[in-house]
C-alpha cells in the first residue's frame, strides 16, 4: 500500500478577517448565557452600538467598512456561567489593546457600558469579572484552567467555520489524511493516554484499535459520537457542541479514519435545541466546504454525518441503547457481548465516543500524544471538563488537568461555599456517581482512585451540596432519577431501584428502621450486580455511597426522626419563638398556605396542621424568630 | 481457499470448565447451550431458542472466572479454558432476588391460571425457595384476557421478558406487541391498546408458546385442563404439507391444547393458526359416528358396519361382474395416510383390478411428472427445510406462502430479515412480496414470461455457471442456442415487468453463492405449470443451482400427506414401486403382490374422473376424505356426474358435500384418532399418532379399507398401521427401511434420487405459446379475473377447518377480495355484497373486502367455503375465471 496519496487540499478559512475592529464585543450565547439573557444584551450592544453614530457596526467577516468600526459576535459558553451572561469588551486604540469581561450584563447596563466604557474610556469596576489591569475575586477561577477540549469554546464564533479554521480548525484531519496512517493515528491517541470521557474511562486508543480490527461482513464500519448527556447538572457536552462544534466533527473525521468507518453518527440529545440548531449550521458549513462528504480536501477517505435527536430518555446514552435508537427501535441497552466494535450499528463494527472525548482529539493530533500525556495523573492523562454546580459560589464550566484534587476544584475554582454555608458532599458523576464528603477532599480526581470511594469521574458532573441540603433526601433524588429513567428491560433496575426508591421515600417519611438501612444496602448490592446495562449497575452508587459516608445522618432519620438539614417534611417543625417575633407580619405574607396568623406587632403561630413544611417563613424571617426542628 | 484458512484457524471443539467439570463444545455455542447439553439446568425466562439471546431476565447469569461481573449464560460464547459456575451461593441469592423482585407485583392466581403447571415463574420460585417477598405481596387485579378468539392477554401476569414482542417480531415479521411506557411502568400490550385482530395478528399464537407464565395463554374454555392433567402425544400437523410435529395434549378423550417443541421437528416449536387452534373439528357435533346407508326413500340412515360393509360388498361385485374393475375409481384426499393410501390403490389394483386411483391435488403434480426425466429428482427431490434455510437468494414464483406453508413461510421471512435476496414473482403484493427486497408483480398467467426474461438476462449478461453446464447437463449448447430469439425486453414486457426489475432479479439470483426457487400453487395448475417449472428448472441448471445445498426446486405441496400420496401410487400411472413405465417396477409389484398388473386397463386421472362418468364408463367412485364437489372445477358439472354414478361411497369424518350425495357413507376418524405416517412436501416421513380415540364407531382409515377389502374378498392380515408400513418399505424403494420404530423419536427422509445421468433442460420455447392461452381472457362483458387461492386460516375446501371454532371465528365465510380502485370503480365499499357471475351465468353471492394486496382487474375469493363454493365460477383445471360483479 506504498501507493502515492494524492496531493491533498489544506483547508483554509475563506473569508479572511478583514479589519481589526477597534471595538469588538463577545458575548457568551451559550445556554447558560442565553438563559440569563444574553441574546438580548447582544441586541443591545448592536443596537445601541449603531444608535451612537460613531462606530459602523460590521461582522468580522464582512469588513470593507472604513472608519471605526464595532463587531458584535456570540461566542459559545465562557464558562463562569454563575455570572452570565458574559460579556468580553476588546478595544483596540492607538496600538493599545484592552480586554474586559463584565458579568451579570442585563440590557439595561449595555447603554452605562457603551457611553462609560467604550466611549468614555473607563472602565467599570463593579461590573468587571476579569482585566488585565488588577486582580478580581473571579481570577482563580480562569487562572486555574487549562483549556484543551474548550479551546475554542467562549472564544470563536460557533456559527461561522472560518473562525475555527483560523483557529487551526481541520488541520489535524489534514495532517492526519496526508501523513499518517489509520494505525499511526490510534498510536497517537493510545500514546497520548486519551481516556473516554462519558464516563466509563476506556482508553479511546484501544477502542479504536479494536474497531479497526474488526471485520465487517460488506465493510461497512460506523463511527457515532455520544452527545446524549443526561446528568442532572452535567453541561460539559452541551457546552463544547454549542461552542465548537468542528472541533468534534473533526475528532469524528480523524478517529473514523482510524477505525475505516465511512459513515458518522452524532447523537445529540433534543433538550439541546441550540446545539442542535448550530450542529446543523456547522455540518452545512463542513459539507460545503468539503471537510466533511466524499474525498475529503481531495483524499481518497469520505466520511458521511448524520445527525440523530435523541427522543428523551437517559438510558439512550448507555452506547447499545443509542445505537437501538439510531436504528429506531426502542432504546433499550442490548446483552454485551457482542460489543459494539464487534457487532454494533446495523449489525456493524462500531466505535462510540463521548464529545469531549473527540474535542480534544485534534488537539492530541496537534500537539502530540505527549504534550497530552504530560498532563494528568498517573493513569489519567490530559485535562477534563468539569460542570460545577450546586452550592458553590462560582458555578459553571472547568477544565482542569487530571489530578487536581477535588478541594482546589470546589474550593479553588469554584471559589467554595455559596454563603459560606458548611459543605457537605459533593456528588461526582451525576446519578451514576456517589457523593464524597469532606474528608475525601484532598483526594486527587483520577479515575482509579475516585472510583475506589465508590464514586466515579463520570462525565464530570460535580454537584456540591452543604448543610442545607439533606443527605437521605439527596439520595433519594438521583435514586428517583434513575429509577424513571430505567428502561425497564431487566428486573432487578426496573423494580429492584423502585424499592430502594420506597424505602428511601420512608425514611424521608420518618418511618424508616434501621433495618432499613441494611435491606436497603442489600438490595442495592443485588442491582448493582444484576443488572444488564450500566444504567442499572450504577444506579445505587449515590445511595452506596450516602450510606458509606453518612451513615450518622440516616441514623438520625430512623432513630431520632430528625432531618439535621430540615429539608424532609415530615421530620421538620417549624416553630415561631414569641420571644424573637417583633409581628412584622413577613412570615405571615409569604406563607404560601396561610397557616401563620397573628396580629400585626404581636407574636405569630404556626398552624401546624395547616404547616407544609415549606420553610418560606424560615427563609423570610429577618429576627431568627422561625426555627426549624 | 481463503475459507479453507479460516477452517484451520477455527478450533473443532473448546474445553471449558463447567461446574468442575471438564466439558467439550463446539465453538460458537453458548454457556446456556453447552449446560443444557450436558445436563446442568440453568434457569431462563427470557430465553427462547428461536430468538436472538436477550439477556434481560438476569436468571440465567452465571460467574466466569476473570469476568468483571456475572455473565449472562444465554449470549455469552464459550472459549477455550472458560472456567464456569453456574450455581454460586452468590449467583443463587441474585436469581432468588430477581425472583421476589418479579413475584412481587405478580398475580398469585395460579389456581385459575391457565399456565399453571407450565410455568417458570411457579417451577423456579419453589425450586428457588421464594416463599415470601421481603417488601410483601403486591398481587395486582388481573383483568380480562381480551376478545381474540384464541389467545387471551393478562396483562397482570407479564414478567416483560419480552418474548412475545420478540417472537412476532424476529420470527413472524409482524409485530404485533410492543412495549409501552417506560422503567417500572413498562407494560407489554399492542399497538395503542388495540384488539390483536385490529393490528395485523395472523392469530399463529407463537406468543402464547413462548409465553414463560401466564401473560398470553389460549382462552379459556369447558374443555380447559393442566398441564398435570393431560397425556401428550406427538404427532404431525394435518393440515398443509409443512409437516409441522406437534404435541397433542388430550384430557378425558379430547384434545385440549396443541403444542410444540422447540427442539424437535421440522417446525422448531413454530406453528401457525391451524396447527396450533384448528383442532376444534375433532370434537365437532356433527362428526359422523356410525355408517350410513341410503334407504329407499333416497334418505341417508345409519347402520351398522356389517350392513353397511356387506351391502357395499355385494353392489361392488354386482357392478364390477358386469362393467369391469375399471368401472371403479379412488380419490383420496391430500390428508390420508401413506397406511390408508397405500391400501386404497393394492385395493384397486389387485382386489377390484382397477388403475383409477388418484389424489385430490393430482393436477398440481402434472409439471413435476412432465419434468421428471429432465433429472428432477436431483433439481428438485432432494430439497429439504435445511436448504431454504441456508439458500443466499429465493425466488418465489406463485407461491404466496405465508397463506399456503405458514411456518415454511418463516424461513422465507428470516431469510428477508437477515439481508438475503428474496425475489418474488406473483401478481398479488403477497404478504412476503410486500417485505421482500423485489417483487415481480407480473400479469396474471405471465410468471413463465418473467423467468424466461430473467434466464435470458443470466445468459447475455455472461452471469451463467460455465462450470456446472459443462459437467453437469446434457447438450447445454443447444438449449443456449434456443435461447437466442428470445429477448429479454419482450418477456419482461409479456410479463408486464419493469426490465430493470427483471435484471436486476436475474442478478441477484445468479449471483447469489446458492440460489433456490420455491414454486406454489398459483403456477402449478393447468397447462402452463408445465411451462413455468420448466423455466424454472432452466434458470436452476443455467446459474448451477442444483444438487448441492441451498439450491434447487422446492415444490409447495397442498396437503399434509400429498408427497406421500404420490410415492404410495395413488395416481393411475404409478406404483410404489415406481412409474408404472418402468417395466422393472411393473414386475417387483407384481412379484411383491403377487398380482398381475400388467393386464389392468390404462388407469384415468382426475381430469378426468366426470367425463367417465358422463360416459357412462366410471360407475362407481370410493371417495376417501376428499370432497370432489367443493374441490372440482364446475360445480354444477361435478354436482350431476356424481349424482349419475351408481354407487358412490364416501369415507370421512364429516357428512360433506360429497358425501351428501353418497350411497354409501364410512365415519372414518380424523387426523388426531389416526395411526400412521405423512410424508411431507419435502419427504420427510413422520408418525401420526392417536391422542384421542374416534367417536362412536367411527374408524381409522387403514382399518376400513381393509375390512372393505375383507368383505370383496381379499386375505388381507394387517393388524396394525405399523404392519402396512412394513409392506410399503419392501415395495417402495424411497421407503426402504423405514419403521414405526425408525420412525419413534423423529422423522426420516425418503431416499432422494440421485441420477448419474446429465441434467436436461426443458425446451422454452415450444411451450411458450400454449402456456399463455391457458389463462381466462377478461372483456368488457366479464372485466375481473377471478382467482383463487390458499387462505391460512383454512386448509383446502374446509372441511375441517370449518368445524374448528378456533379458525371458523377468525374467518367464517370467505368475502371477495377486490382492489381499492376496482371496488370505487365497481362502487363498492368494503362489506358490500356483490353477485359475482362467470362466463357460463353461473353465480354466486358474497360479500367484498377492500385489499392492497390485488391489482387492478383482479378478485379472489377463498375456496374454504361451502356456502359460497368458488367452483361454482370455475372451469378447466386453472383456479381463474373471467367475471363481472353487480352489487345486491
Amino acid at each position: 500500500m506504498s501507493g502515492s496519496r494524492p496531493a491533498l487540499v489544506r483547508p483554509a478559512p475563506l473569508r479572511q478577517r478583514v479589519l481589526q475592529p477597534e471595538v469588538e464585543i463577545r458575548v457568551c450565547l451559550g445556554t447558560g448565557g442565553v438563559a440569563a439573557g444574553s441574546r438580548e444584551v447582544l441586541r443591545a450592544f448592536e443596537e445601541g452600538l449603531a444608535k451612537q453614530g460613531v462606530f459602523a457596526v460590521v461582522r468580522p467577516r464582512e469588513g470593507g467598512a472604513d472608519g471605526r468600526c464595532a463587531c458584535v459576535t456570540g461566542t459559545g459558553c465562557q464558562g463562569l456561567c454563575a455570572m452570565d451572561p458574559l460579556v468580553e469588551v476588546h478595544l483596540r486604540r492607538s496600538g493599545n489593546a484592552t480586554e474586559v469581561t463584565y458579568g451579570q450584563v442585563t440590557p439595561a447596563m449595555v447603554e452605562e457600558i457603551i457611553s462609560r466604557h467604550i466611549l468614555g474610556g473607563e472602565v467599570i469596576d463593579k461590573w468587571i469579572v476579569k482585566t488585565d489591569e488588577h486582580a478580581t475575586e473571579y481570577d482563580p477561577f480562569f487562572e486555574r484552567q487549562e483549556k484543551l477540549a474548550l479551546r475554542h469554546v467562549g472564544v470563536i464564533d460557533p456559527e461561522d467555520i472560518d473562525d475555527y479554521l483560523e483557529a487551526d480548525g481541520y488541520q489535524a484531519l489534514y495532517k492526519v489524511l496526508s501523513s499518517l496512517t489509520p494505525d499511526e493515528v490510534i498510536d497517537e491517541i493510545t500514546r497520548s493516554g486519551l481516556r473516554g470521557r462519558g464516563g466509563a474511562g476506556f482508553p479511546t486508543g484501544l477502542k479504536w484499535r479494536f474497531a479497526a480490527d474488526a471485520k465487517s461482513p460488506d465493510g461497512v464500519k460506523y463511527f457515532i459520537c455520544n452527545g446524549d448527556e443526561g446528568d442532572p447538572g452535567a453541561f460539559m457536552d452541551c457546552s463544547v457542541l454549542e461552542g465548537d462544534p468542528h472541533a468534534v466533527f473533526e475528532g469524528m473525521a480523524i478517529g473514523a479514519y482510524a477505525i475505516g468507518a465511512t459513515t458518522g453518527y452524532l447523537y445529540v440529545r433534543a433538550e439541546y435545541p441550540l446545539a442542535i440548531r448550530r450542529l446543523k449550521i456547522a455540518m452545512k458549513a463542513a459539507e460545503e466546504r468539503g471537510l466533511i462528504g466524499d474525498n475529503i480536501m481531495g483524499s481518497d477517505f469520505s466520511f458521511h454525518l448524520k445527525l440523530k435527536e435523541g427522543a428523551g430518555a437517559f438510558v439512550c446514552g448507555e452506547e447499545t441503547a443509542l445505537m437501538q435508537s439510531i436504528e429506531g427501535n426502542r432504546g433499550m441497552p442490548r446483552l454485551r457481548p457482542p460489543f459494539p466494535a464487534e457487532s454494533g450499528l446495523w449489525g456493524r463494527p462500531t466505535n462510540i465516543n463521548n464529545v469531549e472525548t473527540l474535542a480534544v482529539v485534534p488537539w492530541i493530533i496537534l500537539n502530540g500524544a505527549e504534550a497530552f500525556a504530560a498532563r494528568g495523573y498517573e493513569k489519567s492523562k490530559g485535562t477534563k471538563v468539569f460542570a460545577l454546580a450546586g452550592k458553590v459560589k462560582r458555578t459553571g464550566l472547568a477544565e482542569v488537568p487530571m489530578g487536581m484534587t477535588l478541594r482546589e476544584v470546589i474550593f479553588g475554582i469554584g471559589g467554595g461555599m455559596k454563603g459560606n454555608k458548611a459543605f457537605k458532599a459533593v456528588q461526582m458523576g451525576g446519578p451514576s456517581g456517589g457523593c464524597l464528603p469532606e474528608s475525601l477532599l484532598d483526594l486527587p480526581v483520577d479515575y482509579e482512585t475516585i472510583n475506589q470511594t465508590g464514586a466515579i469521574v463520570g462525565s464530570g458532573g460535580m454537584i456540591v451540596i452543604d448543610q442545607d441540603n439533606c443527605i437521605v433526601d439527596t439520595a433519594r433524588y438521583f435514586l428517583s432519577f434513575t429509577q424513571q429513567e430505567s428502561c425497564g428491560k431487566c428486573p432487578p433496575c426496573r423494580i429492584g431501584t423502585k424499592r430502594m426508591l420506597e424505602i428511601l421515600e420512608r425514611i424521608c417519611a420518618g418511618e424508616g428502621t434501621l433495618a432499613d438501612l441494611d435491606f436497603l444496602e442489600n438490595i442495592a448490592s443485588q442491582v448493582k450486580l444484576g443488572s444488564l446495562c450500566g444504567l442499572g449497575t450504577t444506579a445505587p452508587n449515590p445511595v452506596l455511597t450516602a450510606i458509606k459516608y453518612f451513615r450518622d445522618e440516616f441514623e438520625e432519620h430512623v432513630v431520632e426522626k430528625k432531618c439535621r438539614a430540615g429539608v424532609c417534611p415530615a421530620l421538620t417543625t417549624y416553630l415561631i419563638d414569641v420571644v424573637k417575633c417583633t409581628g412584622c407580619t413577613a412570615c405571615a405574607r409569604v406563607c404560601p398556605v396561610q397557616a401563620i396568623r397573628g396580629e400585626r406587632k404581636e407574636p405569630h403561630v404556626i398552624d401546624q396542621e395547616l404547616c407544609i413544611k415549606c420553610g418560606a417563613c424560615f427563609e423570610k424571617c429577618r429576627f431568627d424568630a422561625v426555627r426549624r426542628s | 481457499m481463503s475459507a479453507a484458512g479460516e477452517a484451520a484457524a477455527t478450533p473443532q471443539s473448546v474445553t471449558l470448565t463447567l461446574n468442575g467439570m471438564e466439558v467439550k463444545a463446539k465453538p460458537g455455542q453458548t454457556i446456556l447451550e453447552v449446560a443444557r447439553s450436558v445436563g446442568v439446568d440453568i434457569p431462563t425466562l427470557c430465553h427462547d431458542p428461536r430468538l436472538e439471546p436477550y439477556g434481560a431476565c438476569r436468571m440465567c447469569l452465571v460467574e466466569v472466572e476473570g469476568a468483571r461481573g456475572p455473565m449472562a449464560a444465554c449470549g455469552t460464547q464459550v472459549r477455550e479454558g472458560m472456567v464456569v459456575h453456574t450455581h454460586t451461593e452468590k449467583i443463587v441469592k441474585l436469581r432468588r432476588f430477581v425472583l421476589e423482585l418479579l413475584l412481587t407485583n405478580h398475580p398469585l392466581d395460579c389456581p385459575v391460571c391457565e399456565a399453571a403447571g407450565d410455568c417458570r415463574l411457579q417451577d423456579y420460585a419453589y425450586e428457588y425457595l421464594v416463599d415470601m417477598v421481603p417488601w410483601g405481596w403486591r398481587p395486582p387485579v388481573v383483568g380480562e384476557p381480551g376478545d381474540h378468539p384464541n389467545i387471551a392477554h393478562y396483562g397482570a401476569r407479564c414478567i416483560l421478558c419480552g418474548r412475545c414482542v420478540r417472537i412476532c417480531r424476529e420470527v413472524m415479521s409482524i409485530g404485533c406487541w410492543g412495549y409501552l411506557n417506560r422503567g417500572y411502568e413498562s407494560e407489554v400490550d399492542t399497538p395503542y391498546r388495540l384488539p390483536l385482530t385490529e393490528v395485523g395478528c395472523v392469530s399463529c399464537g407463537q406468543c402464547v408458546s413462548t409465553c414463560p407464565v401466564g401473560a398470553i395463554t389460549t382462552q379459556r374454555s369447558l374443555l380447559g385442563a393442566r398441564a398435570w392433567q393431560t397425556s401428550k402425544v406427538v404427532s404431525t400437523c394435518g393440515y398443509c404439507a409443512d409437516g409441522c410435529r406437534l404435541v397433542l395434549h388430550s384430557y378425558r378423550d379430547k384434545v385440549v391444547k396443541v403444542s410444540a417443541d422447540v427442539e424437535k421437528g421440522l417446525n422448531e416449536g413454530n406453528l401457525c393458526v391451524k396447527g396450533r387452534f384448528g383442532l376444534g373439528y375433532v370434537h365437532a357435533e356433527d362428526r359422523l359416528t356410525r355408517p350410513l346407508l341410503r334407504n329407499s326413500q333416497g334418505e341417508l340412515v345409519p347402520t351398522t358396519w356389517e350392513d353397511a360393509l356387506t351391502t357395499l360388498g355385494e353392489r361392488v361385485k354386482t357392478l364390477t361382474s358386469t362393467a369391469g374393475g375399471s368401472a371403479v375409481a379412488a380419490l383420496c384426499g391430500t390428508h390420508v395416510t401413506n397406511e390408508a393410501g397405500y391400501l386404497v390403490q393394492k385395493l384397486l389394483r389387485t382386489v377390484l383390478g382397477s388403475s383409477n386411483v388418484t389424489a385430490e391435488d393430482e393436477g398440481e403434480w402434472s409439471a413435476y411428472e412432465a419434468l421428471w426425466a429432465h433429472g428432477l429428482g436431483v433439481v428438485s427431490d432432494g430439497v429439504r427445510r435445511g436448504d431454504v434455510r441456508t439458500a443466499q437468494a429465493l425466488l418465489l414464483v406463485g407461491a404466496d406462502i405465508t397463506e399456503s406453508d405458514p411456518v415454511l413461510a418463516l424461513e422465507v421471512i428470516r431469510a428477508i430479515r437477515t439481508g438475503r435476496p428474496v425475489i418474488v414473482i406473483d401478481p398479488m403484493k403477497t404478504t412476503v412480496a410486500s417485505k421482500a427486497p423485489l417483487h415481480l408483480a407480473v400479469r396474471a398467467g405471465q410468471e413463465a414470461a418473467a423467468l424466461r426474461a430473467m434466464l435470458r438476462h443470466v445468459v447475455e449478461a455472461g452471469l451463467k455457471d460455465e462450470g456446472f453446464l459443462a459437467a453437469e447437463t446434457a447438450d447445454p449448447e443447444a438449449f443456449l442456442a434456443s435461447l437466442a430469439d428470445l429477448d429479454v425486453a419482450g418477456e419482461a414486457a409479456q410479463a408486464g415487468v419493469d426490465l430493470e426489475a427483471v435484471k436486476r432479479a436475474a442478478t441477484m439470483f445468479a449471483q447469489a453463492a446458492s440460489a433456490l426457487v420455491i414454486l406454489g400453487p398459483g403456477v402449478l395448475q393447468g397447462s402452463r405449470a408445465k411451462e413455468v417449472a420448466g423455466a424454472a428448472l432452466d434458470l436452476a441448471l443455467v446459474t448451477g443451482n442444483a444438487g448441492r445445498p441451498g439450491t434447487g426446486v422446492y415444490f409447495l405441496r397442498s396437503g399434509a400427506n400429498s408427497r406421500g400420496l404420490f410415492d404410495m401410487g395413488v395416481r393411475p400411472g404409478r406404483l410404489p414401486q415406481g412409474s408404472l413405465k418402468d417395466e422393472g417396477v411393473l414386475e417387483a409389484a407384481e412379484t411383491g403382490w403377487g398380482a398381475c398388473l400388467r393386464d389392468l386397463p390404462e388407469g384415468f386421472g382426475l381430469a378426468d374422473l366426470i367425463p367417465a362418468i358422463e360416459r357412462g364408463t366410471l360407475k362407481a367412485l370410493y371417495v376417501v376424505g376428499a370432497d370432489p364437489v367443493l374441490a372440482m372445477p364446475d360445480y354444477e358439472r361435478t354436482l350431476a356426474a356424481l349424482k349419475r354414478l351408481e354407487l358412490l361411497v364416501v369415507q370421512d369424518a364429516f357428512l360433506t358435500d360429497t358425501a351428501e350425495l353418497a350411497h354409501v357413507v364410512l365415519p372414518a376418524a380424523v387426523t388426531a384418532e389416526d395411526e400412521g405416517t405423512f410424508t411431507n412436501a419435502e419427504g420427510l416421513v413422520q408418525r401420526l399418532r392417536a391422542a384421542v380415540p374416534a367417536p362412536g364407531e367411527a374408524k381409522q382409515d387403514w382399518a376400513i379399507v381393509c375390512r372393505l377389502a375383507q368383505v370383496l374378498g381379499a386375505d388381507w392380515v394387517y393388524s396394525q398401521p405399523e404392519d402396512v408400513l412394513r409392506e410399503i418399505s419392501e415395495v417402495a424403494p424411497a421407503y426402504r427401511g423405514l419403521s414405526y420404530r425408525e420412525l419413534e423419536t423423529e422423522g426420516q427422509e425418503v431416499a432422494a434420487e440421485r441420477s448419474g445421468s446429465k441434467l436436461r433442460f426443458f425446451p422454452l420455447g415450444r411451450m411458450s405459446a400454449a402456456g399463455a392461452a391457458d389463462f381466462p381472457e377478461t372483456d368488457d362483458d366479464h372485466p375481473l379475473l377471478l382467482v383463487t387461492g390458499p387462505v391460512f386460516i383454512h386448509h383446502g375446501t374446509g372441511e375441517r377447518s370449518r368445524r374448528a371454532p378456533g379458525l371458523s371465528k377468525l374467518l367464517a365465510e370467505p368475502s371477495l377480495e377486490i382492489n381499492r380502485a376496482d371496488a370505487s370503480a365497481w362502487g363498492l365499499v368494503q362489506g358490500d355484497r356483490v353477485r359475482v357471475t362467470a362466463r357460463d351465468g353461473a353465480a354466486l353471492e358474497v360479500a367484498v373486502t377492500l385489499s392492497g394486496r390485488l391489482p387492478a382487474g383482479m378478485v379472489f375469493l377463498g375456496r374454504f367455503s361451502s356456502q359460497v363454493p368458488v367452483a361454482r365460477l370455475l372451469k378447466g383445471d386453472v383456479a381463474a375465471a373471467a367475471v363481472r360483479l353487480e352489487k345486491v
